[in-house]
């Protein structure tokens, strides 16, 4: 039943400069990671993040992108259908 | 930063029927230095603070292991939680259940309602209990207990504290 969802995790993680990935439901909890030590503990503050910026435009049809910089490293959020995808890249070359 | 917690006040009250010494009053001051300097705050307003950045959350609830409250915040929108405790009562039972299908000692168990949502911890001595919205951020909920961690060994240490005098008088 998740096997298309494993599929596309698995091929989102084997990117080049991606470190991990982290595909949560609407209730932040983990439906799927890869290369993630502890997904459970940021999957619900990623959902969080997802939901508060598409907070701001209320009466869009898309939901916004959200890339949160670190020195080290890049996480890209992004919701549709109530699914929050996370993406970890590394800014190192 | 550095936490450094003072018991202020404690008061304990004589149950006439079982003669055995309940925790009525509580009150910890928390002084949290930051680099700014020192900055004093009750427990309840800590716990409050919490309360109020979480999206979702209604209502959080801290007792001892016999489910005798030591805090308890709810949200302005949502008052009416702060009067139902059914759900408290059940939960260490229910942990203890938990804990023997073979799968360790029970750590948090998670209700979802029509309603509202409930995520209870079992910190030992301390009982924790997360009340949101139905369609509230469940993950998020399961993050908080980390954001009560530096106050979790005061709290252990009241309960203990009472506990010990209960059972010396």
């Amino acid at each position: 039943m998740e096997s298309s969802l494993e599929k596309c995790v698995t091929e989102i993680a084997q990117k080049p400069s991606v470190t991990g990935v982290i595909c949560s439901d609407a209730n932040g909890l983990v439906l799927s990671s890869r290369n993630v030590e502890s997904p459970e503990c940021c999957s619900g503050g990623l959902t969080a993040v997802a939901t508060a910026a598409a907070a701001l435009e209320p009466h869009s049809d898309t939901r916004p992108l959200v890339i949160i910089e670190g020195d080290a490293s890049v996480v890209e959020i992004h919701q549709t259908d109530g699914i929050t995808l996370s993406v970890f890249k590394s800014t190192q070359q | 930063m550095n936490s450094n917690f003072t018991l202020m006040q404690k008061r304990t009250v004589q149950n006439p029927f079982t003669s055995q010494y309940e925790l009525n009053v509580v009150k910890i001051s928390c002084h949290l230095q930051g680099q700014s300097g020192v900055r004093t705050m009750s427990i309840r307003k800590y716990v409050y603070n919490l309360l109020e950045s979480t999206p979702g959350l209604l209502a959080i609830v801290i007792t001892d292991k016999d489910g005798v409250l030591i805090v308890k915040v709810c949200s302005k929108d949502n008052p009416e939680l702060s009067q139902r405790s059914s759900y408290i009562a059940p939960f260490a039972s229910a942990s203890d259940q938990a804990s023997k299908l073979g799968l360790g000692r029970n750590n948090t168990i998670v209700c979802l309602y029509d309603k509202f949502q409930v995520v209870s911890m079992n910190k030992g001595s301390v009982h924790m209990h997360f009340v949101g919205a139905a369609d509230g951020n469940t993950g998020d909920f399961l993050t908080l207990d980390s954001q009560l961690d530096p106050i979790l060994p005061n709290l252990e240490e009241l309960v203990n504290v009472v506990r010990i005098q209960g059972d010396v008088l």
